[in-house]
C-alpha cells in the first residue's frame, strides 16, 4: 500500500478508537440493560413524589365529612375532587386546606363552585343532575344542600 | 396563538422551525454539488471540467455547515453527540451521524484529498507564498511527496472508485432526509413513500443551480469569462433533473387527490390557502416553471446574453428549492393531525430559530468556500 | 504488503468489537399491566382532572401545553361536526356550546377526555434517535429527561398530539428543552395509586385498571370484565397500526 494511504488508515482507524473510547467513557451506566434506554430513569420517574395525600387519609381527622360523605351521593367522589391534592394539609395540618385550583376558593362564589359540575349543558350526560339558573338564583346552595351528602339532607 | 378549526391543544406550538427547513435544504446541495461532480468522474461529461473541483469545495463547505442548524435547535444541543453514541435502530434520524460521518470522511474529504494530491505536493513546496499556507501544505502531504507516475495514476483511480461509492452515497444522504419526513404516517402531507425520492431528485436540480451561480459569480469576481460550453451544459442537466423532479411531484399530487383519502380536503386547503405563496407561487411558478422556460427558450432561440439568463434560471431555482423545503416542514405541521384545522407559523426575526439564525447559517458555507478556495484553489484545472 | 495486513485485521476487529457492543441486548418481551377506560357517557366536562394532572406532574399552565385534556364534539342537525378544547378544559367549559351555536341546530354534543394512548406499537419510541423515550416492561411510555436531546421529532410522530416541549417557563427546570408527556401518572401506579385525573374524575368516566393486580382487591377484574362486555368500544386512530391501550366507550368513529 502506498505512504499516504497508509497514513491516512491510520488516522482514521486513531479517530475510530477515539470515538469509541469517548463512548465507553459518556455512555450512561444503566443504558442499554433493559431496552435502548437508560434503565435508571424508569425508577426515577417511578419515584417522583405524588401530590395528593394517601388514601382515606383526609378521615383521620375529618370523621364527622366521613359519616356524611359515605352515606350520601356524592360518595363516589374523592375528596380530592372538590378540596384540591392537598398532601401538604394532610401530612401537616397546619397547613393551607384550601387549593389554589381545586376548591371552593378557586371560585367566586358557592354557587359557582357548584354550578363548576352541576351547570346545564347540552354536551353533558342527560342523566346527570344539572341545575339551571331557576331551580335557585340567590341562595347559597349551602342552605338546603350538605355537599357531603347533597340530597340526603332535603328528605 | 392563532388556529384555525380545531387543533390539538399541544400543536398550537410549531415544533420544527425554519432551521429545520435550512436542514434540507443543504445536505440537498451538498447531494446536488457532488452529483455534479460525478457527472464528470463517472459519466466523462468533459464539459463540466471547469466546475469539477468548485463542485466539490462546495459540496464539502456545505457539508460542514449541515449539523449547524440541527444542533442549533435542540433542546439540549450538549447532548447531540449520543446521537454517535446510542443511536436508536429504528430512529430515520439516528442515521444521520454515520451518514454525515460516511460521506464526510470516506467520501468528500478523500475524493478531495487525492484529487488535489499532486498539486498539494507541488504547492508544499514552492517557496514564494505565506508561512500559514506553506506550512498547511507540508501538513497536508502526510509526509509523502511520491508524485510520480504510477503515484498519480494511482490517485486517479483512487478518486474514481471514491466516485462510483459517493454517487450512491449521496444519494443515500438525501434520500434519508426524505424517508426522516416521508415516515412520519402521522403526517398525511407527510408520509409517502416518494418522499426520499423527490427529495432526492429535487436536491440534484439545487445542487446543479448552486454550482452555476458559483461558479458565474466566482468567475466574475475573479475578472474572468466562465465557460459558456460548461453553463450551457450545467443548464441543460439543470432541465433534465428538473423534468424529473417535477414529474415525480405530479405522480405524488395526483395520486393524494385521486385516491382522496382522509384529509385530502385539508391538503387542498393548505395547497390553495395556506402555502398559496410559497407552493403555487415560488415552489411552482417562480421557482420551476419560470427558470425552465428561461433554459428552454435561451436553448431554442440562443440569445447573446445566455450565461446570464441561465444564472437567472439558477438562482430562481435555489429560491424554488428552498420554498419545497419550507413548504414540506412548515406546511406539514401547520396541517393538524386532527385533519380539522391549521396551526399557523410566524418566524420570529432574531434570537433562536429565527430569519437571522438560519440566514448566517446560509451564508456561512460561502465564507467556507471562500477559504477552501483560498487554499486549494478550484481554478487552476479551466486555464 | 504485512503492515497492511495487519492494519486491517486490527480495523475488522475493532468494528466487530463495536458491533458486539452497538447490539441491543435482547430485550424482554413487554407485558402489559394497566390499562386505561374513558366512558365518554360520563364526563361532564369539568376539568378537574386537567387540573389535577398538570399540578400533580409539574405540567406548565399556558393553555399549550397538556398531558391530558378535554375535547367537545358537537354534530349540528346538518352533519356538521364542530370541535373545541378551549385552554384543553382546564377547569371545565366557561362558554357553553350553545352559547356558540344556535341550541335548536344541535344534534347531539359530548366531551371526549384524552391523553396517552401508551400504544403497544408507539411511533414516538420508534423514532427516538437516542432512545430517551421508550416503553417500559410494563408497558407505558416514558421520557428520560436527562438523556432527551430535544430534537422533537417524536412530538412530529404521534398521532395524537400527546406530546410537547417543556417549555423554561415550566417549574421543574430539569426537563425544560425535552419532551414531556403522560404517563399515565407512572409515580403513582408504581405505588399502586390511580392517576391523579381518575382520582379527580366525579362522575368515574376516567377509569384504571391495573391488570397484574393478583393481591389486590379484584374491584378491577370486575371491572374489566364489564368493560370487555360493553360494545362499541373504541381506539383513537386505529388505522395507525398504533394499538392503544386507552379504550374509549360512547365516541363516534369521527373522534380522532
Amino acid at each position: 500500500m502506498r505512504k499516504v494511504s497508509t497514513r491516512i488508515l491510520i488516522l482514521y482507524f486513531a479517530g475510530v478508537i477515539i470515538f469509541f473510547a469517548l463512548r465507553a467513557v459518556l455512555v450512561p451506566p444503566t443504558f442499554g440493560e433493559v431496552g435502548w434506554y437508560r434503565n435508571a430513569s424508569v425508577e426515577e420517574i417511578a419515584g417522583l413524589e405524588t401530590k395528593i395525600g394517601e388514601e382515606y387519609r383526609c378521615f383521620n381527622c375529618h370523621g364527622n365529612e366521613f359519616a356524611e360523605w359515605s352515606v350520601g351521593e356524592h360518595r363516589n367522589i374523592s375528596c380530592e375532587s372538590c378540596h384540591g391534592l392537598l398532601k401538604s394539609h394532610a401530612e401537616n395540618p397546619e397547613e393551607t386546606a384550601y387549593d389554589e385550583f381545586l376548591s371552593l376558593k378557586a371560585f367566586n362564589s358557592s354557587i359557582e363552585f357548584c354550578l363548576s359540575c352541576h351547570g346545564v349543558s347540552v354536551s353533558k350526560p342527560e342523566s346527570f343532575p344539572q341545575v339551571s339558573v331557576e331551580h335557585n338564583k340567590y341562595w347559597d346552595c349551602l342552605r338546603c344542600h350538605n355537599p357531603h351528602n347533597p340530597v340526603g339532607g332535603e328528605s | 396563538m392563532n388556529f384555525e378549526g380545531f387543533i390539538y391543544p399541544n400543536e398550537a406550538e410549531i415544533y420544527w422551525s425554519v432551521l429545520i427547513a435550512v436542514y434540507p435544504y443543504i445536505t440537498g446541495l451538498v447531494a446536488g454539488a457532488f452529483i455534479v461532480a460525478s457527472l464528470l468522474r463517472v459519466f466523462n461529461v468533459a464539459k463540466l471540467r471547469p466546475v469539477y473541483r468548485l463542485s466539490l469545495l462546495t459540496a464539502l463547505a456545505f457539508l460542514l455547515t449541515a449539523p449547524l442548524p440541527l444542533v442549533a435547535h435542540l433542546g439540549h444541543p450538549e447532548r447531540a453527540f449520543e446521537i454517535m453514541f446510542t443511536p436508536h435502530s429504528s430512529s430515520a434520524m439516528a442515521g444521520f451521524g454515520f451518514i454525515y460521518a460516511w460521506y464526510l470522511l470516506v467520501v468528500l474529504l478523500l475524493e478531495i484529498y487525492y484529487d488535489y494530491r499532486k498539486d498539494i505536493v507541488s504547492w508544499a513546496s514552492r517557496v514564494s507564498q505565506s508561512v500559514i499556507k506553506g506550512f498547511i501544505y507540508r501538513i497536508l502531504t502526510l509526509g509523502d511527496r511520491d508524485v510520480s507516475e504510477e503515484a498519480v495514476e494511482s490517485d486517479e483511480k483512487v478518486v474514481y472508485w471514491i466516485t462510483v461509492i459517493g454517487l450512491p452515497s449521496a444519494a443515500f444522504l438525501h434520500g434519508y432526509v426524505g424517508f426522516i419526513f416521508g415516515s412520519v404516517k402521522a403526517n398525511p402531507w407527510w408520509s409517502s413513500p416518494l418522499t426520499p425520492i423527490i427529495f432526492l431528485f429535487s436536491a440534484m436540480v439545487s445542487g446543479i443551480a448552486l454550482v452555476m451561480m458559483i461558479y458565474v459569480f466566482g468567475s466574475k469576481l475573479r475578472g474572468k469569462k466562465p465557460d459558456a460550453a460548461c453553463v450551457d451544459t450545467l443548464a441543460s442537466y439543470l432541465l433534465y433533473s428538473y423534468i424529473l423532479d417535477l414529474s415525480l411531484e405530479f405522480v405524488e399530487l395526483t395520486h393524494i387527490f385521486y385516491a382522496a383519502e382522509e384529509g385530502t380536503e385539508l391538503i387542498a386547503r393548505l395547497i390553495v390557502d395556506k402555502l398559496f405563496l410559497t407552493f403555487v407561487g415560488i415552489q411552482m411558478v417562480a421557482g420551476a416553471l419560470i427558470p425552465i422556460l428561461l433554459i428552454v427558450l435561451t436553448k431554442l432561440f440562443k440569445p447573446k446574453m445566455q450565461t446570464a439568463i441561465f444564472t437567472l434560471a439558477s438562482i430562481l431555482t435555489l429560491i424554488g428549492v428552498f420554498a419545497m423545503r419550507w413548504n414540506v416542514v412548515i406546511g406539514g405541521q401547520i396541517l393538524s393531525k386532527t385533519l380539522r384545522g391549521f396551526s399557523s407559523y410566524s418566524m420570529p426575526v432574531f434570537g433562536a430559530e429565527s430569519l437571522t439564525l438560519a440566514l448566517g447559517i446560509l451564508a456561512l458555507p460561502f465564507v467556507i468556500l471562500y477559504i477552501l478556495s483560498w487554499l486549494l484553489p478550484p481554478w487552476e484545472a479551466e486555464s | 504488503m504485512k503492515r497492511r495486513k495487519f492494519l486491517l485485521s486490527i480495523l475488522g476487529l475493532g468494528v466487530a468489537a463495536a458491533g458486539l457492543q452497538l447490539k441491543v441486548k435482547s430485550s424482554k418481551s413487554t407485558k402489559p399491566a394497566y390499562l386505561f377506560f374513558v366512558d365518554v357517557t360520563k364526563c361532564i366536562g369539568c376539568g378537574r382532572c386537567v387540573i389535577a394532572c398538570k399540578i400533580e406532574n409539574d405540567v406548565p399552565l399556558e393553555p399549550i401545553y397538556f398531558r391530558t385534556w378535554i375535547e367537545r364534539y358537537t354534530w349540528l342537525k346538518d352533519g356538521e361536526l364542530k370541535v373545541d378544547s378551549p385552554n384543553g378544559g382546564f377547569g371545565g367549559f366557561e362558554t357553553e356550546i350553545t352559547e356558540i351555536l344556535e341550541k335548536d341546530e344541535i344534534e347531539k354534543s359530548y366531551f371526549v377526555p384524552k391523553l396517552c394512548n401508551q400504544c403497544e406499537e408507539p411511533p414516538c419510541v420508534q423514532v427516538c434517535p437516542v432512545g430517551a423515550t421508550f416503553k417500559t416492561e410494563d408497558g407505558v411510555v416514558l421520557v428520560d429527561e436527562k438523556y432527551c436531546i430535544g430534537c422533537r421529532y417524536c412530538i412530529q410522530a404521534c398521532p395524537y398530539g400527546a406530546r410537547y416541549i417543556y417549555p423554561s417557563s415550566g417549574p421543574v427546570k430539569s426537563r425544560v428543552g425535552t419532551a414531556d408527556k403522560c404517563t399515565w401518572c407512572y409515580h403513582r401506579i408504581r405505588k399502586g395509586l390511580e392517576p391523579a385525573c381518575v382520582k379527580v374524575c366525579p362522575t368515574g368516566a376516567r377509569q384504571f385498571i391495573f391488570l397484574d393486580s393478583e393481591d389486590q382487591d379484584s374491584a378491577y377484574k370486575t371491572k374489566l370484565q364489564k368493560i370487555k362486555q360493553l360494545k362499541g368500544l373504541r381506539t383513537l386512530k386505529p388505522e395507525m397500526g398504533t394499538k392503544p391501550k386507552v379504550l374509549y366507550y360512547g365516541i363516534d368513529s369521527d373522534v380522532r
